[in-house]
């Protein structure tokens, strides 16, 4: 146990006791997690055994993926105690540039046509832009993230449908309907015998994983999130990591939005309406705190895996879409009050 | 002791002891200058672009669609004041909207459930309010309790509630045939030339300007944004005033979303969704804090009011509604942005 001078002495510690503390609280919750994979899997399979069949697993796996990609940006904005509201509208967006610059949606009136890596690449970099722009009004102008995200929703929806007119020049709203190799790809695809969304999925995960754990950056992610004095007070150049954090984040819903669109090979300007909020509840159930410097990759990984079977298995059994609202409301309540129930335990052992 | 949190609670305590009289009206009015002054620019602006704006009809109109939006956002002030948010709004909105609908004797749906249910227009309207009532005080309870924050609990009900209301309705919309008068008159009726929506929202106003200025449970209001740990230690019941908090908004958001299932005549089980970002988008514009403890329900109808203005001008004007979102959007983040601002140039 440290006594009090040691815990109050910075700068050095700080960041290392937050996460010591993160990965040592999460053990249980992760354990947690894959207890209700398994238990929940074995339950749906024995009432519907086409639970477990190919088809449908590819399917959860590309679901979960879609909404993985985003809450991986997700973790990383709740880990520095923010917040991104804006993540379905970047989804939207970054689906609309991405399908909108190939110039072959069907109508398209627009003169810009581009192959299609230079057209994804144009449209991650636009969303990590104005993902970047968030972080700028965050750090710099001192409004808080919920607010500036919330304001971000709707002008990034607004300028969705405005590009989505632009590109396909019909109906106002219309759809980008479009089809492209690579895309399909990405939303459809296989490689070997793993969906191409579930491959980048698990290389992101990992590559954001390391990142967490073993760099500076990572560690000054955390250190913000638990306390934002001691870490500017530890040198830690604190606009500069929140602007990286904010510009990741809409870079990977762009991502997330793109996949989902090369795996219906249309975009709607009215697509992730909301799903905000989805990819928040993944994130939390993951284990990540709101009041920030806590949460890991790994506990988003399987939180997705878990909501995404979830959606599967009740549809899978013919339940009426609206119970998944009550199941979803439940689980991520169920979630957090057992680990705050956990927390609490474990400050009391610590204390005795 | 955080400087910011001393801050805070004298603002509450100057608040609190200022008469209401005019004088104080005007040595109010800067705090609400940035809001104050950005609606009469609004106003002007749109003016002379189109003649049509100036009118008592188009004015009316205005507060009659703000109505909806604005009798969540007097709740929610009182939410936010207390440093805490609610995200389950919209769900509680559509759900006490179905549940009325459905004891209104002539409603019609094909759900089955729906049309075994009739009691007097009042009775059903009550109904429906205690239903709200009800999930606001489950937030409320489980906010205080748990200790888990609001804005994920809220989340949660959020969830559910829009769960229960599918549920209820089986998916269905609730009309009427016909709507009996005294229900039309709810959302669709006249007071002296004024539609009812706005006089159940300046009653409202009236009601929240009284409640955080003149009480004890608006004082403790304050004073829990301000300093939670501080309000407890000085005897207010935190945990109590919160769930009395979220108990208003529940009763708030069934309020309105039974006016409006009157006003379009059917109840959906999609009504009032995403709404609870609008309602917060509007107390946020007026220039109440996120963190708690600052902020004002006349700040609040200034914002809605704001929203609802460019909502009308975009129309009348004739810009597709894409523009109203990106204008919309830029200008919560320009306000707040500014407020920020000119707090931090004040403070030096």
């Amino acid at each position: 146990m440290q006594t009090p001078s040691e815990r109050t002495s910075f700068p050095n510690p700080a960041p290392i006791k937050v996460q010591r503390i993160g990965i040592f609280a999460l053990a249980g919750h992760q354990f947690i997690i894959i207890a209700l994979i398994i238990v929940l899997g074995l339950a749906i399979f024995s009432v519907q055994p086409k639970f477990l069949s190919a088809y449908s697993i590819d399917n959860i796996l590309r679901m979960a993926s879609i909404y993985g990609i985003v809450a991986l940006g997700m973790t990383l904005v709740i880990i520095t105690g923010g917040i991104d509201l804006s993540a379905g509208s970047m989804m939207a967006l970054g689906a609309a540039l991405g399908a909108g610059l190939l110039g072959t949606a069907f109508g398209a009136a627009n003169p810009l046509s581009f192959p299609a890596p230079v057209a994804i690449l144009i449209a991650l970099a636009v969303a990590g832009s104005v993902g970047m722009l968030n972080g700028v009004a965050i750090a710099k102008l001192g409004i808080a993230p919920f607010v500036v995200t919330l304001g971000m929703m709707t002008t990034v929806r607004g300028l969705t449908f405005i590009f989505s007119d632009y590109s396909v020049g019909s109906v106002p709203g219309s759809a980008i309907t479009f089809m492209d190799g690579l895309f399909s790809w990405l939303g459809a695809g296989s490689v070997g015998l793993i969906p191409t969304a579930a491959a980048l999925f698990l290389l992101l995960a990992g590559v954001l994983a390391i990142i967490l754990r073993y760099t500076p950056l990572g560690r000054a992610m955390y250190a913000i999130g638990g306390d934002a004095e001691i870490a500017r007070l530890a040198g830690i150049n604190i606009p500069a990591v929140i602007i990286v954090v904010y510009g990741l984040m809409g870079t990977l819903a762009a991502l997330g939005g793109i996949v989902q669109a090369g795996r219906l090979s249309s975009v709607s300007p009215l697509m992730a309406m909301g799903y905000e909020l989805d990819i928040i509840t993944i994130v939390i159930v993951g284990g990540a705190s709101l009041t920030g410097g806590r949460g890991t990759i790994l506990g988003t990984v399987l939180a997705a895996v878990l909501i995404s079977m979830i959606d599967n298995g009740l549809t899978i059994m013919n339940v009426p879409s609206f119970y998944q609202y009550l199941v979803k409301g439940s689980v991520l309540l169920v979630a957090v009050i057992l680990d705050q129930w956990y927390q609490r335990q474990r400050a009391a052992v610590a204390m005795a | 002791m955080n400087p910011n949190g001393a801050r805070k609670s004298e603002a509450a305590t100057e608040r609190l002891t200022a008469p209401l009289g005019l004088t104080y009206m005007l040595g109010k009015f800067t705090e609400h200058m940035v809001p104050a002054v950005f609606l009469i620019a609004l106003i002007i602006g749109l003016s002379l672009i189109s003649p049509n704006f100036l009118s008592v009809g188009n004015f009316l109109d205005i507060a009659r669609v703000a109505s909806i939006i604005g009798i969540m956002a007097v709740g929610m002030t009182i939410v936010i004041l207390t440093g805490g948010i609610d995200l389950s709004v919209g769900s509680t909105f559509a759900l006490a909207g179905a549940v009325t609908a459905s004891f209104i004797p002539g409603s019609f749906s094909d759900a089955p459930l729906v049309l075994g249910l009739d009691l007097p227009v009042p009775l059903a309207i009550l109904v429906g309010l205690i239903v709200g009532t009800m999930i606001g005080f489950v937030n409320g309870f489980i906010i205080a309790k748990s200790r888990v924050e609001p804005f994920i609990v809220t989340l949660a009900t959020m969830a559910f509630v829009r769960g229960l209301t599918y549920l209820f309705s089986g998916g269905f919309p609730t009309i009427f045939r016909p709507m009996p008068p005294e229900f039309e008159w709810v959302g669709q009726g006249n007071v002296l030339g004024l539609p009812t929506p706005t006089i159940f929202f300046a009653l409202v106003i009236a009601i929240g300007v009284w409640i955080t200025r003149r009480t004890t449970f608006g004082r403790s209001v304050y004073a829990i944004g301000g300093n939670e740990e501080a309000s407890r230690l000085s005897g207010i019941k935190v945990q109590w005033v919160k769930i009395q908090a979220y108990s208003l908004m529940g009763v708030l958001a069934a309020l309105s979303g039974i006016v409006l299932s009157s006003r379009v005549a059917a109840a959906q089980p999609t009504a009032g969704l995403t709404y609870e970002l609008d309602v917060i988008a509007g107390v946020v514009i007026g220039g109440t804090s996120l963190l708690g403890g600052r902020g004002s329900i006349v700040s609040t109808v200034l914002g809605v009011f704001i929203l609802g203005v460019i909502s009308n001008g975009f129309n009348i004007v004739g810009l597709p509604t894409y523009y109203q979102y990106v204008t919309k959007g830029l200008l919560l983040i320009f306000a707040v942005g500014l407020d920020a601002h000119l707090r931090k140039t004040q403070r030096h």
